[in-house]
Formats: C-alpha cells, sequence, structure tokens
C-alpha cells in the first residue's frame, strides 16, 4: 500500500504551504508535489479603488518586498496617468529597488537559506535557523545583519521607513534624498560587499565539500524569464522582457511588457491555489519558465557593473555546454552575485549629482489611459501589476504575476526530483524531509505575495495510508 | 539599568494596537514623546530614576533588533495576545526549536540571537494583554483597554525594580 507524506507548512519561506510525497511500498517517491493552500483575493478588492491608490495598497501584501510591489504599481499608474518620471524619480525609485534586492537577498542567503548548507541539512533542526549559524559564525551572522540593515536603511532615506514606504506618486516621488545621508550610505557600502563575498567564499566552500549533492539536487532543464536592458544586459528596475530557452538561445526579446498577456498564460490546477504560468507558444507544461537570480543569469549577456560581471564570468564556468545552469542551488550562487550587482548600483547612484536633483516630479497632462502594465524584476523574479481604469480612474480589472507564481512549477519539479533523490521512503528522516524544504527554500519563495497570505506556523509532517489514515505525525 | 521596551503589532488592527498603547502610556509617564498612530515607528530614551530607558515601537520583531537587546540589562515586550489568560507577565525563556521566518521573529527568538550573535542575552519579559477583535479600526475594545491600563499601572511599579514586573496582584483585571 503507498504512503503519503505530509510537510505543512514549510518553513522559512513566507506565507502556509505543504508538501505531500507519495510512497510506495518499496520506498520509492512516486509523486511530490508542492501545495499552497492560502488565498486572499487582493486583485478583487483592489477593483473600484482609484488607481492612485494602488502603490499603498498593493505594498501591503508582502512585508518583505513592498518596495518591489510599491514600484511596479508605480510604474502602472504612471502609464495610466500618461506620464513619465523624471531622472531624478526614476534613479530615487531604483536606488530604493536596490536596497531592497540587496536586503532581501542578504536575508535569504544568511539567515533562511545558509544554516541548511552551513549547519547541515541533517543537523538538529532546534539549532538549523539564525541562532544556531550565529553559534557556529558570529562574525558572518553579525556582518550579514548589518547588511540587512543597509538594505532596509536606503529605503526608508527614501521612503520614509523600512518596511512598506510610501513615496512613489504619478510621475515621480514625493521625496528625495539629501546628500548628507547619501554620503553616509555610500561610505557603508564596502564594508557590506565584503560581507556578500564572504557569503560566495562560505558557499564555494560548501560546494566543494559536497560536490556529490550539487551534482544530485534538482538538475532539470526549462526555460527562463526576465527583463534585460537594450544590450541583453542585467536590468532589475526597468526594460523588456525577455525568455531564454533550456538550450540558452533566446526565444523571445525585447518584447514591450505591455503586451505580456500574448506570450504569457496562466493555468490552473486543482490542488493548488497558486498559478502556473508558462510560455505559450511552448505550451503547458513544456512552456514553464523559471525567474528570480537563476532565470536571470540563464536569460542575460552580462552584467553592466564591475565586479558583479567579474562573479558572472565565474558563474559561467559552471555552467553547462548551452552555458546554461540548471542546479537549483545555484539560485544562492545567482542571488549572491545580483547582491554584488546591487551594491554597485548604489554606489553608482550615490556617486551622482542627478539622484540629489530638485525635479523630482512630472507634469501629468490630465488625461487618463485605460490600461497600463508595470514590470520590474523582486528580489524572487518578475512581478507584473496589470490595471484597467474606467474613465473616473477607478479600477475595473486587476492582474497580479508575483514571482513566486512563475517559479510554481519549478518549485515543484524541484521537490519531486529532491524526493525521488534523496527520500527513502521506508526510512524517513527528518532531514530527508528538510532536503525536499530545501529546494523550496532555494527559489525563496513568497506565498504572502503570490497569494497574498499572511502568517505562518510551525512545521508539521503527517504520513497518510493511500486512503487518507493518518499513519505518522512528525511535529517539531 | 538599562531598560529597553519594545512595543509591537498594529494599532490599525483594532487589539493588535494593545501594545503600541501601553508604550504611549509609558511614554507619557516618562516623558517620553508619544509615537503617532500614523507615523513611523519611532523610539526615544531618557533618564528615569538613575535609570537609562529606551523604548521603541515597530511593526513587526526583526533580527536587527537583536542588537539593540544586546545592549541593555532587561528588555519589555508589549503586545497582543489572543489566549485565555487576561495578563501576562512572564519571563522570555529560549525558543523551543521552531524554523524560524523572516517576518516573524518570537521575542525568544531576538533574545537568543543577542545572546549568540552579540555575546549579551538580556533578562527579556512579556508583557501582552488579550485582544479580542482584530478588525479594521484604530480604537481598542473596552475590555482590551481596561487591561492595556492595568498593564501600564503594573510595569510603572515593576519595569525598573530589581526582580522586574510582577503579575502580582494576581487577576485579570
Amino acid at each position: 500500500m503507498a504512503k503519503h507524506y505530509e510537510i505543512e507548512p514549510v518553513t522559512r519561506i513566507e506565507g502556509h504551504a505543504k508538501i505531500t510525497c507519495v510512497v510506495s511500498d518499496e520506498g520509492k517517491v512516486e509523486q511530490a508535489r508542492f501545495h499552497v493552500v492560502e488565498f486572499r483575493g487582493f486583485e478583487k478588492f483592489c477593483e473600484g479603488r482609484h488607481f492612485s491608490e494602488m502603490p499603498t495598497l498593493t505594498e501591503r501584501i508582502c512585508g518583505i518586498c513592498p518596495v518591489s510591489h510599491h514600484l511596479a504599481s508605480a510604474k502602472a499608474i504612471d502609464i495610466l496617468a500618461n506620464t513619465k518620471p523624471t531622472r531624478t524619480a526614476a534613479l530615487l525609485r531604483e536606488l530604493m529597488h536596490m536596497g531592497q534586492i540587496f536586503q532581501s537577498h542578504a536575508l535569504s542567503f544568511f539567515h533562511l537559506s545558509s544554516p541548511d548548507l552551513l549547519l547541515g541539512p541533517d543537523s538538529d533542526p532546534a539549532l538549523r535557523n539564525v541562532v544556531g549559524l550565529a553559534r557556529n559564525f558570529p562574525d558572518a551572522t553579525v556582518a550579514a545583519v548589518k547588511a540587512r540593515k543597509w538594505g532596509q536603511e536606503i529605503i526608508a532615506a527614501i521612503g520614509g521607513r523600512k518596511i512598506h514606504p510610501n513615496c512613489a506618486v504619478p510621475g515621480g516621488m514625493a521625496a528625495g534624498i539629501s546628500r548628507e545621508r547619501g554620503a553616509e550610505l555610500l561610505a557603508e557600502k564596502t564594508q557590506h560587499l565584503d560581507t556578500i563575498l564572504l557569503g560566495i567564499d562560505l558557499l564555494m566552500g560548501w560546494c566543494k565539500q559536497n560536490p556529490d549533492v550539487v551534482q544530485r539536487f534538482a538538475r532539470f532543464s526549462s526555460y527562463f524569464g526576465g527583463l534585460v536592458g537594450p544590450k541583453g544586459e542585467l536590468e532589475l528596475y526597468d526594460g523588456d522582457f525577455r525568455i531564454s530557452d533550456p538550450h540558452g538561445k533566446v526565444a523571445v526579446d525585447q518584447f514591450n511588457p505591455q503586451d505580456y498577456l500574448n506570450i504569457i498564460g496562466e493555468r490552473v490546477e486543482s490542488w493548488t491555489t497558486l498559478k502556473f504560468p508558462y510560455y505559450k507558444p511552448a505550451g503547458y507544461p513544456d512552456g514553464a519558465y523559471r525567474v528570480g537570480p537563476l532565470g536571470r543569469l540563464n536569460n542575460i549577456d552580462s552584467i553592466p557593473t564591475p565586479r558583479a560581471q567579474a562573479e558572472y564570468e565565474r558563474w559561467k564556468s559552471f555552467c553547462n555546454e548551452d552555458g546554461v545552469q540548471e542546479g537549483t542551488l545555484f539560485y544562492h550562487y545567482a542571488r549572491l552575485i545580483e547582491a554584488i550587482y546591487a551594491a554597485e548600483r548604489i554606489e553608482q547612484i550615490l556617486s551622482g549629482d542627478e539622484v540629489y536633483g530638485p525635479d523630482l516630479m512630472a507634469q501629468t497632462p490630465g488625461t487618463l489611459s485605460h490600461r497600463g502594465v508595470g514590470v520590474i524584476e523582486a528580489p524572487r523574479g518578475t512581478l507584473w501589476h496589470d490595471y484597467t481604469i474606467d474613465d473616473n480612474g477607478a479600477l475595473t480589472n486587476v492582474n497580479l504575476i508575483v514571482s513566486t507564481g512563475q517559479n510554481n512549477s519549478a518549485m515543484c519539479k524541484s521537490v519531486e526530483l529532491v524526493a525521488q533523490e534523496f527520500v527513502d521512503g521506508k526510512n524517513v528522516t527528518e532531514g530527508m524531509l528538510n532536503r525536499m524544504e530545501m529546494a523550496i527554500r532555494a527559489h525563496d519563495p513568497c506565498l504572502s505575495c503570490s497569494t497574498h497570505a499572511v502568517g505562518q506556523m510551525p512545521i508539521l509532517i503527517e504520513m497518510y495510508d493511500e486512503q487518507g489514515g493518518l499513519m505518522q505525525r512528525i511535529a517539531r | 539599568m538599562n531598560l529597553l521596551v519594545i512595543a509591537y503589532g498594529n494599532p490599525s488592527r483594532m487589539d493588535d494596537g494593545a501594545g503600541h498603547y501601553i508604550l504611549n502610556r509609558l511614554n507619557e509617564a516618562w516623558g517620553l514623546p508619544l509615537v503617532d498612530l500614523l507615523g513611523e515607528p519611532g523610539e526615544d530614551t531618557v533618564a528615569v530614576d538613575g535609570h537609562r530607558v529606551r523604548t521603541m515601537w515597530v511593526q513587526q520583531l526583526d533580527m536587527g533588533l537583536a542588537e539593540d537587546c544586546a545592549q541593555v540589562d532587561r528588555v519589555l515586550f508589549l503586545d497582543a495576545h489572543v489566549d485565555d489568560v487576561g495578563l501576562v507577565i512572564a519571563p522570555v525563556t529560549d525558543p523551543s526549536g521552531l524554523g524560524l521566518t523572516s517576518h516573524v521573529l518570537t521575542a525568544a527568538t531576538v533574545l537568543a540571537l543577542a545572546g549568540s550573535a552579540y555575546g549579551h542575552r538580556p533578562e527579556g519579559f512579556r508583557c501582552t494583554v488579550r485582544g479580542e477583535r482584530f478588525d479594521f479600526a484604530d480604537e481598542l475594545t473596552p475590555d482590551t483597554l481596561r487591561r492595556c491600563q492595568t498593564m501600564t499601572e503594573r510595569l510603572l511599579a515593576g519595569a525598573l525594580a530589581p526582580e522586574g514586573p510582577s503579575l502580582e496582584p494576581a487577576g485579570d483585571a
């Protein structure tokens, strides 16, 4: 009789989820699925609100990446208001976004994922967290806390507060940054960049000690998607959309994000509230694409800052003959490379004069367009805000496609591969189940964003027989 | 003594603002500026009877607070709870082995991190009152308001005492 394992909810990600595993009598994993079980209906209850409220409303979806929602929304309402931000406003937005990328990536690697790697997936789960990390790597932990704080301070310097800043308006920004504050933040850059480089050293050290795991852990082919600059370079704030095929060849390039529905479809499955976006020309499920750090680095030609570009060239040395990196664990490396880029962009922006300019807001003509699509590269991947309004500016339709949703297929595939590779159904250990969680955490999902749910719970693992009877329960 | 008082919660969700309310009553008593409901979560420091007192309101506990905690002798965590008991003043114990999320750190985890990362885990007290409703409004229910007033009195009496705040005399209030 087949056995059925559940891990509910997955810890150290944002929001509610569970993993189920059906295991045959022979102990082989027959099926593994990643379920998202929350629903909040943000798109629906925004209908009827005035479009200008959306940057403030939608950033409440998440406490980790509110800046991404705020800015994607701001870009959408720029289009609705037929305006374009001034150069100073655009730089302020990008600077705040880089602060967001940096703090989120530092948090993801050092505090959420590195305990699995540096303390080991089989280590005591009571200590396999940031407290345990601090006991074993106190200096790195403190440096990482400070690095994250730097990113948050950059957000607060522009948006007034670290969480849920409120500053972007149609055509610009409501507030700027002083040269004095800019200089203070700039002075810290080297220290925090060094922390990211330390993270890469720690990660590489772990990879050298665990080449077998790196090779066997959720390696699979897929499409990749994200924004790129005009030369195919990494672009996290603006740019056009590109999708690359599983062999690294560009499938669609410089695609206007306003027309995304022509190439992106969404599939619904009955066992999860999280949809499955896919690249339409390739169909479903073959057209499932990965976004976020791994998706982006597999989708670009270069990185336009020197230290990040050097690390990107090193990254390419780990790729396959097509120049593609398929390994899920490489999300961590890609994330740290992007953190380097964010630190360098922060330095570039704060070192210039334009970000301190007085011209924060463009004129708005007073006319409205009826549809606007704002898109940005959030820490976890491409984030789409699509609004339709009536003649009075009231929203009649809202569609949000978030990063975690676009990685839904990849997370399911990763869990299944890891379960089949590492789980012995006859002798299930906590460490085996944690490896499935590691596959999820590598994507750094934000289920609060993807389903707009809130909250978290301790982990519960349950084993059922084929008829649904509870056979075993493991709580920690 | 160096005392840090951290209130957290969302004052726009009715009784979830209990910590914010208590903090402002303490601020009034200690001569510290009030934290505006609509403003940025804030902090300030003052000397009280020869002690150094710092208060802050944050939206959520996160790991950045560990550094602040490591610099003081005692930390009070002010919040609402949903258990049956009306008032809780209890020492913060070590975390019980749950995995962590970044959104919601517990007081226990913040103090444990202060100890493991910064070398000093201060004494901590969880000071919470039962909340009745958590809907969208910026007012406390009458029962929770009464508990907040009682909690304020207990903290003013014991926050800076050598033995710390006490629930005595017992009672729901």
